[in-house]
């Protein structure tokens, strides 16, 4: 965007010096009234107007008022130690370098633990597991928070030996619904391979888990480690393995009655699903016939009757000898 | 301005330039403020509105007097003869010629809407500003807001590097 060009808003001095005076009269409070109609986009090309529009924007008593844009990163400490449940603290860190949004991440304000490990986030909400809660007697359950208003839910026993939990997921779609809904990956008990038995999920709605059995057509593994997973269009998605070992995606909705197992492109492995404009999208590298080129190849899938996954983007990196 | 008619009562509104209006208690109540004031027995016949001039305060009661038969008490009589839709698409067609306005007028109404606490007049001025300056570069989005680049300028390059997608 060119800035030097000559402004339609210039008239004669008098009516100029006018307009000024009538802008000055506009209070900081009128000014993130007029702000907090545009769009995050242009919001964030309006914090490099002023520093003091900067700060505007910045100010915690605005942030419920104005469009939020991605604020910076939850993640733990990186090292796993032995007895990392009771050491690993969650870190912050804020994706500008200047005027960071103050986070707590001692989560004060959630019910008294020994320890939380965070599963997921799903627009703007998070999901964690709470350890020695007091109030539990020492057990673990899952809270879900909004890290803005800082307002938390508790979600009632799940049923589930905690330790046939694989996966815990949340899946929250603001524009739809004010509900969210947790997922809870089962798998089965007394075997040393075992396979996904089920899923239970949560509603916000009804305040209830429930738990169905496996309906997907094949036998299907997660392993924690490489999980990749998405939630959009009602439907929980996670990057799985199929029986032969083969990467597949499987997905069941919220109401634990749509059962779906798909394959992902081109037989690709340890990809990367994610949700982009409303559509599912898959990333990985693949390597071209020809030796030593790779190409960073973004998929799209077409729809959920012909499971066709549409090519989008294909990126050809040279490996560079040296 | 609304002709005045038997048993609806009437409020007097005065600028602070001397200036006075008589509108119906419907319409003023547009204003929540003013809503408030009545409500709370805070007003007698007449009701100082300072830092709002005649020029201003007038058209501001032109809005209201515009937008109370679909908003107000009287709302349901109205709609009885058009229907909502076509009442809304004329609103919007009337709101959209009422805010030709210069600037300065634009500021001064947001200031007038904001202290008088109406929504609907300050959702159509500060959208219309939005709308104004959103395509715009900073530099003439400060000269219309009189706002100075007060960075400097390599924090001005460190934020216009971070933002550097808004651009784009």
């Amino acid at each position: 965007m060119a800035d030097r060009t000559p402004s339609p808003f210039r008239s004669s001095p008098s009516r100029h010096s006018k307009c000024r005076t009538a802008a000055e009269r506009l209070t900081d409070d009128l000014l993130v009234e007029i702000l907090s109609r545009v769009p995050a986009k242009s919001l964030c090309r309006f914090k490099c107007v002023s520093n003091h529009w900067l700060s505007l924007i910045h100010h915690p008593d605005h942030r419920k008022k104005l469009p939020q844009t991605l604020a910076g990163f939850f993640h733990g400490a990186g090292a796993i130690t032995r007895d990392w449940l009771l050491v690993s603290p969650v870190l912050f860190t804020s994706v500008s370098q200047r005027h960071s949004t103050p986070i707590d991440t001692s989560f004060a304000f959630l019910p008294n633990h020994r320890h939380i490990e965070l599963l997921d986030s799903c627009n703007s909400l998070l999901l964690c597991r709470l350890h020695g809660v007091f109030a539990q007697g020492d057990d673990l359950c899952y809270v879900v928070w909004n890290s803005a208003t800082e307002k938390w839910v508790m979600l009632p026993d799940s049923g589930q030996e905690s330790i046939f939990v694989v996966i815990a997921r949340l899946g929250f779609t603001p524009g739809i619904s004010s509900h969210f809904h947790v997922f809870l990956l089962v798998e089965e008990q007394d075997q040393w391979n075992p396979d996904l038995s089920g899923v239970a999920v949560y509603s916000s709605e009804t305040g209830e888990w429930v738990y169905k059995e496996n309906r997907w057509n094949k036998r299907i593994k997660v392993i924690e480690l490489q999980l990749s997973s998405a939630f959009l269009n009602g439907y929980l998605h996670i990057q799985a393995d199929g029986q032969d070992l083969t990467t597949c995606l499987a997905v069941v909705d919220t109401d634990v009655e749509t059962w779906m197992n798909f394959s992902v492109p081109g037989g690709l492995v340890n990809g990367f699903i994610q949700q982009s404009q409303g559509r599912l999208h898959y990333a990985n590298f693949q390597r071209d016939e020809d030796r030593g080129v790779f190409r960073l190849v973004v998929y799209v899938l077409e729809n959920y009757q012909s499971k066709e996954w549409i090519l989008k983007h294909g990126l050809r990196f040279i490996r560079n000898a040296t | 301005m609304a002709t005045r008619e038997a048993g609806k009562k009437m409020i007097m509104l005065k600028s602070p330039d001397g200036m006075e209006f008589e509108v119906e208690e419907a319409v003023a109540m547009e204003s929540q403020t003013i809503r408030k004031m009545i409500e709370d027995d805070c007003a007698d016949t007449a009701i100082l509105i300072p830092n709002i001039n005649s020029k201003i305060l007038s058209r501001v009661i032109e809005y209201c007097n515009k937008h109370v038969p679909t908003t107000g008490a009287t709302g349901a009589a109205a709609s009885d003869t058009v229907a909502p839709a076509a009442l809304a698409e004329d609103l919007k067609i009337w709101d959209a010629e009422f805010i030709k306005v210069n600037r300065a007028t634009r500021f001064n109404l947001i200031q007038a809407a904001s202290y008088l606490n109406i929504k609907g007049l300050l959702d159509l001025t500060s959208q219309t500003t939005i709308d104004t300056i959103s395509d715009n570069s900073l530099e003439e989005i400060r000269s219309f807001l009189s706002t100075k680049n007060d960075y400097l300028p390599e924090e001005e390059q460190t934020i216009r590097r971070e933002n550097q997608w808004a651009f784009q």
